[in-house]
């Protein structure tokens, strides 16, 4: 429910270091396209919107074809993750009145054709003040979780240098304004154009991933120089943002939940998308991010800091298979995920960390505890987290003999739910007594859990800025150079 | 199980288990995967046996609304950037799979017969794209019948877009 000391309505201008971005279009029309991304096959093939076939056609065209065949909408189907027929009827409805946006001219439509996880994008041309747009789809399917946690081991992700390959196939240099935009993965590949292209004047980013502590440090006079152009649309309680460290503005919009998907329907491109009584549709500002979010992020920058480089990718394997099983609200999946003999070392030192962590900063909970009852998960899986965490020694000691953890637990008068649930999942025992293990071996605090910004790990120097990266290989052979002279001369 | 390099990295563009698909020691959900790409491969090289394809992605339907799974694939005789797509979906007796690849074989013989049948009534168009929304299965090979296809006698969701020089148009012809 909206209330109106919770919110502002947006104005159109929005502005980077007291300069308005150059873009024409406004923060509802980027938010009505990212939608029009996910559109497939709405009242038959026509209605997929990232088709070839409708290269030359305006988005008038496009919604008027939808509109065409609304009748075979079916109103209660989901179309894409988390919307309906009836929710995409409306959103074409409230383009309709938009003559602006309808005029816009799909140009061109690109499948994915070097990397394996697939992707679509599309050039789009808005003749009313010469920009080109260009526009990234995020995949919704599980395999883009294999994109999003490879960020924490890769530098770049080869969807990040494939993205921008086609990006810079494309001939815009007769365009005035060139601005990239995507969705979830899509806002992930937009911010990464914008950092690495200097030509790109704008990029908004709607609900997209961060990059790694290595990304800032290895592009950090990159990111100085660019990061300006980047505007972040975020959903107040979006959890694919607060993914690695961000970069640019962000703006943080009131979400709706219509309760379908729970929690993970904040991540849905309509989510943050309102209608009046006449259909037109507006975002709302909204005053912060969701609490759970900040301390879900600031939690997962300083696990992953914790972690290994050479662990990483099994890491972010891990972290990906939950998120997926998560995302399925199958607790019996997600206690597999975590038990699974390829994840349990990974799945043992993010569940001792955020044991220890919750230790530290208890209010954790309560976000983690809110997060899986919306997501329809049993919260006994908590109970057995406080249990663990109470009894770590005893259970490194006894972990392995389960029937005697359930008598001690009987006997304690442990909660009859926890002890359902630990009789249900045996094959969590292996992996409590790891996680007992590893648990009194680390130090929550040890690592910060605020982003990294790139102006941390440079040095500006009359507006040039070079990375530190960059001064320690120079002063390192620097060093080398004295030594081998010295050696020469000596 | 032995993997080619094309498929462990298509796999391991789907799937968590990058070590597993190194070892070719496929878990059962990566099995299925990496058949059912067999099957969409074996599918291509018999249905148009005059190409070469590599598959090089694959938007499964796993955590998606859709009933099938989406294979990218690259044909080597044509030079196109965008990857062309094939549908594969889960049928009692295996897959079910349709393809646009058709399109590719039969698109230059429709746009020739466009122009000639525009030219022979006075009009020279400046471009002619045809496209088609329907996706084909195994029931058509590479030989099939572009001239059905541009009468309808073969429902393969023609689009053809034509562009006229509207300078050389009079305003009765311009009205649609």
């Amino acid at each position: 429910m909206l209330q109106e000391t919770d919110c502002i309505q947006i104005t159109f201008c929005y502005e980077r270091n007291g300069v308005p971005m150059n873009s024409n279009l406004s923060i509802e029309e980027i938010v009505l396209i990212n939608n029009l991304l996910y559109c497939e096959n709405l009242g038959g093939p026509r209605g997929t919107f990232l088709s070839i076939s409708h290269e030359n056609r305006t988005i008038g065209d496009y919604v008027d074809c939808v509109l065409h065949y609304a009748s075979k909408i079916e109103n209660d189907k989901e179309y894409s993750t988390g919307v309906t027929g009836a929710e995409y009827k409306q959103i074409m409805w409230s383009i309709r009145p938009n003559q602006h946006l309808k005029d816009i001219i799909i140009l061109q439509v690109h499948y994915e054709s070097e990397c394996a996880g697939g992707g679509r994008s599309a050039l789009l041309f808005d003749p009313s003040s010469n920009e080109a747009i260009v526009a990234f789809k995020g995949t919704q399917s599980d395999a883009e979780w294999i994109d999003n946690v490879s960020g924490l081991y890769m530098v770049p992700t080869e969807f990040q240098n494939n993205a921008l390959t086609w990006f810079q196939s494309l001939d815009l240099d007769s365009y005035d304004t060139i601005t990239v935009t995507g969705h979830s993965k899509g806002g992930n590949k937009a911010k990464f154009i914008t950092i690495m292209d200097d030509r790109v004047d704008n990029c908004y980013s709607f609900d997209g991933q961060g990059f790694s502590d290595e990304f800032i440090r290895k592009y950090s006079t990159q990111i100085i120089k660019n990061q300006d152009k980047i505007f972040n649309i975020i959903a107040q309680s979006d959890f694919v943002n607060i993914l690695l460290n961000d970069v640019g503005k962000k703006q943080f919009y009131l979400g709706t939940n219509y309760g379908r998907l729970g929690f993970a329907e904040n991540h849905c491109a309509n989510a943050i998308v309102f209608y009046d009584d006449i259909g037109e549709m507006s975002v709302w500002e909204a005053p912060a991010q969701d609490k759970k979010m900040v301390a879900l992020d600031k939690m997962l920058n300083s696990f992953i800091r914790s972690i290994r480089m050479s662990t990483k990718e099994k890491v972010a394997n891990m972290l990906g298979s939950v998120i997926v099983n998560a995302y399925s609200g199958d607790t019996d999946k997600l206690v597999y995920a975590f038990a699974d003999a390829r994840n349990a070392d990974s799945s043992a030192k993010l569940i001792a960390y955020t044991l220890r962590y919750k230790i530290e900063k208890p209010e954790m909970v309560e976000s983690v505890r809110e997060i899986l009852s919306q997501n329809g998960f049993s919260t006994s899986l908590l109970g057995v987290i406080n249990f663990v965490t109470n009894y770590d020694l005893l259970m490194e000691l006894i972990g392995k003999k389960p029937e005697m953890v359930l008598s001690i637990l009987k006997m304690n008068h442990a909660n009859e739910n926890t002890i359902t649930f630990l009789k249900k999942h045996m094959e969590l025992f292996d992996l409590v007594v790891s996680v007992s293990k590893k648990m009194r071996k680390i130090n929550p605090l040890r690592f910060s859990g605020d982003d990294l910004k790139a102006e941390d790990t440079a040095i500006i120097i009359n507006r040039f800025a070079i990375s530190k990266r960059t001064i320690s290989f120079i002063v390192f052979f620097l060093i080398i150079a004295v030594i081998i002279c010295i050696f020469i001369l000596g | 199980m032995e993997l080619t390099t094309a498929e462990k990295k298509v796999l391991n563009g789907i799937s968590f288990h990058t070590d597993e698909i190194e070892k070719g020691d496929l878990c059962p959900e990566d099995t299925v995967l990496l058949n059912e790409m067999r099957q969409v491969e074996h599918y291509l090289q018999e249905k148009y046996p005059s190409y070469t394809f590599e598959i090089t992605g694959c938007e499964p339907k796993s955590g998606t609304t859709r009933t099938y799974s989406e294979w990218y694939f690259k044909c080597g005789e044509i030079e196109r950037d965008s990857a062309f797509i094939a549908m594969s979906e889960e049928t009692e007796n295996g897959y079910a799979i349709r393809d646009a690849f058709f399109g590719q074989v039969i698109k230059e013989p429709i746009r020739q017969e466009l122009e000639r049948i525009l030219q022979t009534n006075g009009f020279s168009p400046i471009n002619i794209e045809v496209s088609f929304w329907d996706y084909l299965g195994k029931e058509f090979d590479e030989h099939l019948d572009a001239n059905k296809v541009l009468k309808g006698e073969l429902e393969a969701g023609n689009d053809f877009k034509i562009f006229l020089d509207d300078s050389k148009l009079t305003e009765k012809t311009t009205n649609r």
